[in-house]
């Protein structure tokens, strides 16, 4: 009988510990606020650049400038102290020597070329043009004019310019890319994520691309769904092959499917398997595959989904966004987006970018974004 | 109830540990298709302003007709319809329909609304919802897949702070979107659209016959039916909107009433076309059987608590039974009671929101209401198959204007929950409107 007791007064207690802080919660509540929702938020994307140049143009006007630690060396600027120990190193020469390491925040009025193996540990704002020699390692970048990044630059955050922006040879930018005109690209940079409206690597020439050479397509008209498109027929390509009509202007494959060259697809297409393509297809609308590769000058007028993997051959252009789950490889000549009508280059993976590929718009990459 | 407890410790772990598919909210701004926005309201005229005030402040792009709001006057009494026509008169894009007649209710109401529709992405959202600037265009982003059929956001109570049930019903809507739905989408099984806060492509939504202005759960009923012919729902779990849930247990009694009868005759209607559609594969067809079925584990519960005290007393011997009842218990309530709320536990942590944890055990309470509740309305949905009546839509309680009763208050801020407070609530948590 004891034992019983025991037991229960055992099982109360536990049981009564368990609910004392449920309770307590609930009686005198620490949190019962809603979860914070933004209903301001708007993206923009060279928010990092926008939002650090306000703040330093308020810490400029703030922070009051520090004496020289040593009067014998030639200064490189002034230091303004500021409350919260970030100070900020205002530039008046345009140069910096090579080899030279400096802890504040910097801030250039014009011009600013840094030599080789400079090492900067916060960032730097430059009202002018941006040029960094070989090796450096910054911390970000924002440049009001254009931006140089030299070979073995090292960006651990982002670099935004409102003019263009020139990553070269073996760069790795760890954050956002972002230029209001354009980004070039020499083989073997490595970014997360660039936005311009153009992004191109090397071997491309705007002059090359002639405008809108893009074949027309018929394109399906709509009208309401009905029985007499339930029962119309697959397309030729389609023949023989376990499809649906998913909706009037859309068809839906149990793949793989594999096209043949010079293929016309006048309809939004979805293929639950592998989409292979041969050269000079043609797609009117939207496409989505589980694997694709499309062959050499194919053209996407709409959307191309991959929910693996995504190669496009050589010359293939693509109207809209690209997005795949996995690795996207974009080889020699591919064309994504325009100027009137920017995309999205999206992956769960990498991004691969072989010479003479233009992406007008964003380049986004789970793991990567790397130039051949 | 096995097979729950594995599924739903399946969802918690893979949210917490697997990997996740590649966010379409990276197109938002690049994918914009035209749309209109469906807001069903009957007697809302408390809470309409705010949603179109805060409609008419996104920056979804206007130009040429690709932008077009629908407000539903639905049988209204009160003041809604005056103030839509007003709204109208000031903002072409506005563009209200007055229903008199016809078959009441949401579903009804969005059949006769998309008929009318332009746009070729619907947007729905309840009256009392206060959209983002940014929602639409993270909303229609996904339809850049020619597969999608729908989009779901994620909906969070902004009245928790009203009384326990709104903070319990907190934390079930944490676990519900930001593991459940999350998982479900990221395993490829069914994301659910959730009737609001969500987006329907229009030629999916006609391929599929439209709105069912018959079912009690027309969001379920869609799901399925788009499910089955080969669509996919995305599920975005960073296109939030703030939205109120029930604040007391009669109104709770009567929403989880509605959805447990809506699902359980979705489970009857589209149960075996499910299992039949070669469209999905055996893992979602097995999830969607769970999903459709999962308030009919209620009775199942209330059966295993007859069971047991009928044979309590019929003098089985207890004692074996009292002591795993007594560590069970212990356990359930100290390591987790249930895997679903481990799931409650996990989508409190995945949100930073660690100390409301605290009440996971009181759980149990809206744990034995929703099983009883649950068990009497498919008690009177049975009966009525039996007997041949038909479902009758209600609409849920709103408590924006302090009294529930929707009647003129004059203010809709009367217990600062409308636009100004969200926006005064967001600039306070440092909102800078952008990122």
């Amino acid at each position: 009988m004891l034992g019983y007791l025991f037991l229960v007064l055992l099982f109360l207690a536990l049981l009564s510990l368990s609910f004392y802080f449920g309770v307590r919660e609930w009686l005198r509540p620490e949190d019962n606020s809603p979860l914070p929702v933004d209903v301001e938020y708007v993206r923009q994307e060279n928010f990092f650049g926008l939002s650090f140049r306000a703040r330093l143009g308020e810490k400029l006007q703030t922070d009051s400038p520090a004496p020289r630690s040593d009067p014998g060396q030639s200064p490189i600027g002034a230091v303004l102290e500021s409350p919260d120990g970030n100070n900020i190193r205002v530039w008046a020469s345009s140069s910096v020597g090579e080899g030279q390491e400096f802890q504040e925040m910097i801030y250039c009025p014009s011009d600013l070329e840094l030599a080789a193996r400079v090492l900067c540990h916060q960032e730097i704002y430059c009202r002018g043009h941006f040029v960094s020699g070989s090796g450096a390692q910054l911390r970000a970048v924002a440049a009001d004019g254009d931006a140089d990044l030299g070979a073995e630059n090292f960006v651990a955050g982002w670099v935004d310019a409102q003019g263009s922006i020139r990553l070269q040879q073996s760069t790795t930018v760890q954050g956002r890319v972002t230029s209001r005109e354009a980004i070039a690209m020499a083989p073997w940079v490595t970014a997360q994520y660039l936005h311009a409206p153009l992004i191109f690597t090397s071997g491309y020439s705007r002059a090359s691309d002639a405008p809108e050479k893009q074949r027309q397509a018929p394109r399906l008209a709509l009208h309401l769904w009905g029985q007499d498109e339930a029962e119309q027929p697959p397309p030729p390509y389609l023949c023989g092959l376990h499809c649906t009509r998913l909706a009037v202007d859309t068809w839906l494959v149990r793949g793989p499917l594999k096209l043949p060259a010079g293929t016309n697809v006048d309809c939004k297409l979805v293929v639950q398997g592998a989409l292979h393509t041969e050269s000079d297809c043609l797609f009117a609308s939207d496409v989505k595959g589980a694997q694709v590769k499309l062959g050499p000058r194919n053209q996407v007028q709409g959307n191309l989904i991959s929910g693996g993997s995504l190669e496009i051959a050589a010359a293939g252009v693509v109207g809209e966004n690209v997005v795949a789950q996995g690795d996207i490889l974009l080889r020699a000549g591919v064309r994504v987006g325009s100027l009137r009508r920017l995309a999205a280059v999206t992956a769960g993976g990498a991004v691969t970018m072989e010479q003479n590929v233009a992406v007008h718009g964003k380049l986004i990459a789970g793991r990567a974004v790397v130039t051949l | 109830m096995s097979c729950y407890f594995v599924r739903h410790l399946l969802f918690a772990l893979y949210r917490l540990f697997g990997p996740h598919k590649v966010n379409y909210m990276d197109l938002a701004g690049f994918h914009l298709p035209s749309v209109s926005v469906l807001l069903p309201m009957h007697n809302e005229e408390e809470v309409a302003p705010d949603v179109l005030e805060a409609l008419l402040e996104t920056c979804y792009p206007r130009r040429s007709g690709r932008f077009e709001i629908i407000p539903i006057n639905d049988h209204s009494s009160d003041g809604t319809g005056q103030i839509l026509d007003e709204y109208a008169r000031r903002h072409p894009q506005i563009k209200p329909l007055h229903r008199a007649g016809g078959a009441r209710g949401k579903p009804a109401a969005l059949k006769e609304a998309s008929n009318l529709a332009q746009g070729e992405v619907l947007v729905v959202f309840d009256a009392d919802y206060i959209p983002g600037k940014s929602l639409l265009e993270f909303l229609v982003a996904p339809f850049a897949d020619p597969q999608v059929g729908a989009v779901m956001g994620r909906v969070v109570p902004y009245n928790v702070g009203d009384s326990l049930l709104t903070r319990l019903l907190d934390l079930e809507r944490a676990a519900g979107y930001q593991v459940n739905q999350q998982a479900r989408y990221d395993l490829d099984l069914i994301a659910q659209y959730g009737g609001t806060a969500g987006a329907v492509r229009r030629t999916a939504l006609d391929s599929v016959g439209g709105w069912n202005p018959t079912s009690l759960t027309e969001d379920t009923d869609l799901t399925l039916r788009l499910a089955i012919r080969g669509w996919k729902v995305v599920y975005l779990n960073r296109a939030e909107c703030y939205e109120e849930v029930p604040a007391t247990w009669r109104a709770r009694r009567r929403q989880i009433g509605r959805w447990a009868i809506g699902h359980t005759d979705c489970f009857h209607r589209y149960g075996l076309a499910l299992l039949r559609s070669p469209w999905l594969g055996w893992k979602a067809k097995l999830d969607g059987i769970l999903l459709l079925g999962v308030y009919l584990t209620a009775p199942l519960i209330v059966l295993g608590w007859l069971a047991s005290v009928i044979l309590f007393f019929r003098g089985e011997s207890y004692l074996p039974t009292l002591v795993i009842f007594f560590l069970a218990a212990t356990c359930c309530n100290t390591l987790g009671n249930f895997a679903a709320f481990l799931e409650i536990g996990s989508s409190a942590i995945l949100d930073g929101a660690r100390q409301r944890i605290r009440l996971l055990p009181l759980n149990i309470t809206n744990f034995v209401f929703s099983t009883a509740t649950v068990s009497l309305a498919l008690a009177r949905y049975y009966a009525r198959r039996i007997l041949g009546r038909s479902l009758t839509w209600e609409k849920t309680q709103r408590y924006r204007n302090g009294n529930g009763n929707g009647g003129p208050n004059g203010n809709g801020d009367a217990n600062g929950r409308g636009l100004n407070a969200v926006r005064t609530r967001a600039a306070a948590q440092g909102s800078s409107g952008s990122s």
